[in-house]
């Protein structure tokens, strides 16, 4: 199920965003709305899992 | 897909979301308009904000000047008297109203995908997750 996740440091204000499971251009898209509300991100980074490749099976059947 | 990011600027993006975190500090009445004179403040030193808590607004704090925030090209940035910050209306206080300023982005976001919000307090973190 598609998230974001806020984490808000109440000591120091800052806000880290992590969206999660929404993929290609609506995770970018969901980005750019989340920087229309909280402004210029100090960090800006894709996670290991924005490079994972969905893993695809191979099914080899018996002769 | 994921994308990770951090915020701390103490500039606030987007003027109804501060005014709801505003609302949220308590401060029921406040201003809003264009380059509106702040009262309260050295005649020689005139300021000016879009967003306005006039002092007399403020109920049970004697604030000495009204609470400004100016728009810049970063966002809305606080116009506060020294003296309103040290004894009135304490230092942490652009801290708190950024807490309730990313809270209100999570409300806003979950309203616009249509998601549920779930939110617990772990320490000084408050953790907020909107699925959709």
């Amino acid at each position: 199920m598609p998230e974001i996740e806020f984490k808000i440091d109440t000591e120091t204000g800052e806000c880290q965003t992590e969206i999660k499971g929404v993929q290609g251009a609506a995770c970018e898209k969901t980005a750019q709305q989340l920087k229309q509300l909280l402004g210029a991100p100090t960090i800006d980074q894709k996670t290991k899992e924005y490079f994972a490749k969905p893993e695809i099976k191979r099914q080899v059947k018996g002769k | 897909m994921s994308k990770y990011m951090a915020f701390d600027a103490e500039a606030f993006a987007n003027r109804d979301l501060l005014v709801e975190a505003l609302k949220e500090m308590g401060f029921e009445q406040i201003t809003v308009g264009v380059d509106l004179p702040l009262q309260g403040w050295d005649k020689r030193d005139n300021r000016v904000a879009d967003v306005i808590i006039r002092r007399n607004d403020a109920k049970g704090i004697h604030l000495l000047g009204d609470i400004g925030f100016q728009r810049t090209a970063k966002g809305y940035v606080a116009v506060v008297d020294d003296m309103d910050l040290d004894y009135r209306l304490g230092r942490d206080f652009i801290r708190r109203l950024q807490t309730q300023y990313h809270e209100a982005t999570a409300r806003k976001m979950a309203k616009k995908f249509n998601g549920t919000l779930v939110k617990e307090r772990v320490g000084n973190t408050i953790k907020i997750r909107v699925k959709f």
